[in-house]
């Protein structure tokens, strides 16, 4: 068995801390870390795919898919429980995304932008045209029930947050285990140089389309996590603002390590809510100002601050 | 012609060039001669301007260069042949020949003539797309599209290499003549197999230091 | 001596220009065949015709009897056929042991698939990297990005990585070009050295004679998409056509002068 390199072990030192802080955590902010961390989730899969050299515009159909899917559970699986809408929500975005991707990892660049940007707006024309689900309304969703545990209570307050947090530290732990692995290897050297990957024997391709689904995944986590959370959901997950925010974070983030996308995923959320707070006619204005900072003055990310320069050879 | 006085040039913060001088008349073939690594495309890159030196003077014709930016450069005369040739693959080669041209906003037609002239074999690829060349069609391709803008100074970044013996030394004797109407010229090489007999002088860098070898040109 | 590859007629045009005009060649197993010619003959185009990267026209190719025509460069690396590049094909945000790393990784996640591999039970690809950073001289570049590297070392790289599959045969674009006068014999020594012991078949691409007079048994001569001349070196070297359009002038091929 492997010893825990380090980026594992600081990973599981932030698990610890933020649980054991929580009890300190006024409600607002343990909502607040709840839906940071789910949204975490959709920009780690696409800082996963900015590594393999694409940018998708349309991760709101996996995050739409895992809300509307863990807001369904009830209805179609007679389900109550938090844990299983949050697993349902990811299976089904990771099987549209199988399905999908077989056309999808076929592009790059802007081809690849705008497929993906134009599947989730198809979703997004198909939730607005069914009344069955509340059309532009939504629908409010809940559970009843966590891992079994009833949600009344204690466990009403922290479960989503505990269930938020092992997601995260699950799916960041796992991402960089795979990163390391030999399979992983071949996302950067597919970003770096597709035809020496073929040239190796290696189908580019399947690693594409592989990376595609664990994207999916996590956007479906993501939006279940989210959909519980704020207890409702409804068409705007899957409209193409909403993925140009997760793009958003995996910028402010960087590209460099799997914590990054939910530390800048809570700064957002901290920055939104304090310009809103406080210029509530131009709160976008703040947002945006800050961002052209963050890509002028820190172009690979708030994570860049705390990286050293790797060095080369005299 | 030019004159390179004192330059340092870094690459993120990794020293390349350290106190470089050198200079080049008018009617002189220089040889830039070192081995891989050693700063010749770095030297190069710095004089046509996509490198600025840390300190140190670049002049042109007396001009000095610091702050003109590179398409001012090559407007003042300057032809470079990168080592990596850098064709547009969607255009002909006519049409890469005449890159400069069209930037400049010129009729240089006469200038094409003359280039087709000494290069016969670029002449006979003037349609063929950039993309269905060879690695050294390529590179006659990038020579004259040097030629097309190196009125007063020529760049080549090792001209010879991946080339075919037989046309390495048409090359030679183009560039020859090309020194003795009056065109100062630079080329960098890894060896002196194929210049040796053209040089006027070598000057040699090794990590990024240049020393003068003696003057060598002879019959 | 059965012919480990052979082309029949081998034939790629694009619209009007000719590339390749119906090469026919039988390559014996463990030979050192030296490709010559001027620009445009044809050469690359052989290298990518045979490796898959483009799709012939017309004609065939034969990998040890098997019809290998129109495969994938994936299917035919995994079969045993590698190749280095005229400009190395390098992963430029990797650092140098990554990158042997990454074909080693690939032929251990998928060893079955490999007609050989370097990677043998017991060995981790890790160790075969190691291994080959050793025998390569590339253990100072070791954990430098390769965007880092000078040229010279960047081709090298470019050839160790081909070898991470022990293919039977390796073809090198212009192993040579872009490095320095005195290290152009180290790079040929440490190369075919490398893969003498496992009865390689190496073809490469060449515009250094004096580099394909010393290493190759056997020189094939392009001109216009067609093999003009076909034999020992020597013999090639004199052939009149093979003068007048690739090496040049009646003298012997120059010696070559070192820089210090």
């Amino acid at each position: 068995m492997k010893p825990l390199d380090r980026t594992v072990r600081r990973l599981g030192i932030a698990l610890v801390a933020l649980l054991a802080i929580s009890p300190l955590l006024p409600d607002w902010a343990l909502f607040l870390v709840t839906v940071s961390l789910a949204k975490g989730l959709v920009a780690l899969g696409l800082v996963l795919l900015m590594r393999t050299g694409l940018v998708s515009f349309g991760q709101g159909l996996y995050y739409a898919l895992g809300a509307y899917t863990a807001g369904m559970a009830p209805r179609f699986f007679g389900a109550q429980d938090a844990l299983f809408m949050v697993l349902a929500g990811t299976a089904s975005a990771a099987m549209v995304c199988a399905v999908l991707g077989l056309l999808i990892a076929r592009y790059r660049a802007i081809f690849f932008a705008m497929l993906s940007l134009a599947f989730s707006m198809i979703l997004y024309g198909l939730l607005v045209k069914s009344p069955a689900l509340g059309s532009t309304d939504g629908f409010n969703a809940g559970a009843q029930t966590v891992a079994g545990l009833p949600l009344t209570g204690m466990v009403a307050r922290y479960a989503l947050y505990v269930l938020a947090l092992l997601c995260a530290f699950a799916s960041a732990a796992l991402l960089h285990r795979y990163l390391a692995s030999h399979l992983g290897r071949l996302t950067p050297a597919v970003r770096d140089n597709e035809l020496r990957v073929e040239y190796m024997g290696a189908s580019v391709r399947n690693v594409v389309h592989l990376n595609l689904v664990l994207a999916s995944a996590l956007a479906g986590a993501g939006g279940a996590i989210a959909a519980l959370a704020v207890g409702h959901v409804d068409p705007e997950t899957a409209y193409w603002t909403t993925s140009g925010e997760f793009v958003f974070v995996a910028i402010l983030s960087g590209t460099g390590n799997v914590a990054a996308p939910f530390v800048g995923a809570v700064l957002l959320e901290l920055l939104r809510n304090f310009a809103y707070a406080h210029a509530p006619n131009t709160w976008q204005l703040v947002v945006g100002g800050v961002m052209l900072l963050v890509i002028l003055f820190l172009p690979e990310g708030l994570w860049s601050l705390f990286r050293r320069r790797r060095p080369g050879t005299a | 012609m030019l004159n390179v006085a004192g330059i340092d040039v870094s690459i993120q913060s990794v020293r390349i060039l350290r106190d470089v001088s050198l200079s080049v008349r008018k009617g002189q073939l220089a040889g830039l001669i070192g081995r891989n690594g050693a700063g010749k495309t770095t030297l190069m890159r710095t004089i046509v301007g996509a490198l600025a030196p840390g300190r140190g003077q670049i002049e042109l014709d007396g001009r000095p260069l610091s702050g003109v930016p590179s398409h001012a450069r090559t407007r003042m005369g300057i032809g470079y042949m990168p080592e990596d040739r850098r064709i547009v693959p969607q255009l002909t080669v006519e049409e890469n020949v005449l890159l400069p041209a069209w930037a400049a906003g010129e009729d240089r037609r006469e200038r094409l003539a003359r280039i087709y002239a000494l290069i016969p074999e670029v002449a006979a690829l003037k349609d063929r797309k950039g993309l269905q060349l060879s690695g050294g069609q390529q590179k006659l391709t990038a020579l004259a599209r040097a030629l097309m803008c190196g009125t007063k100074l020529l760049l080549l970044d090792e001209p010879f290499e991946g080339v075919a013996p037989v046309l390495a030394q048409r090359l030679a004797e183009v560039v020859a003549l090309l020194r003795d109407e009056g065109l100062a010229v630079m080329l960098s090489e890894s060896d002196l197999s194929h210049s040796r007999r053209l040089l006027d002088v070598v000057f040699r860098i090794d990590r990024g230091e240049v020393t003068r070898a003696a003057e060598e040109r002879g019959p | 001596m059965a012919a480990i590859l052979e082309t029949t007629d081998l034939t790629k045009t694009f619209g009007a220009v000719t590339a390749a005009a119906g090469i026919s060649v039988a390559i014996g197993e463990d030979t050192v065949v030296g490709l010559i010619g001027g620009n445009g003959a044809g050469k690359t185009t052989f290298v990518n015709l045979v490796t898959g990267y483009l799709e012939p026209t017309l004609g065939t190719v034969r990998f040890a009897g098997t019809d290998i025509t129109g495969l994938t460069p994936r299917r035919i690396t995994r079969m045993g056929i590698c190749r280095s590049f005229q400009i190395p094909q390098v992963f430029e945000s990797l650092s140098t042991r990554d990158n042997l790393l990454v074909g080693l990784g690939i032929v251990s996640l998928a060893r079955r698939s490999f007609a050989r591999s370097t990677v043998v039970p017991g060995r981790t690809p890790e160790d075969a990297a190691d291994e080959m950073l050793t025998r390569f001289h590339l253990e100072k570049w070791r954990d430098a990005v390769a965007s880092v590297l000078p040229e010279g070392i960047r081709k090298l790289l470019d050839i160790a990585m081909a070898l991470a599959v022990k293919p039977r045969i390796l073809l090198l674009d212009e192993p040579t070009s872009g490095v320095s006068a005195d290290e152009k014999f180290e790079l040929m020594d440490l190369v075919l050295g490398a893969v003498r012991a496992d009865r390689v078949t190496v073809l490469f691409v060449e515009h250094d004679m004096e580099i394909v007079r010393r290493y190759t048994q056997r020189v094939l001569a392009f001109y216009e998409g067609r093999v003009i001349a076909d034999g020992v070196p020597a013999d090639v070297f004199d052939h009149p056509e093979v003068r007048r359009y690739v090496v040049g002038g009646g003298a012997v091929v120059p010696a070559r002068e070192r820089s210090c």
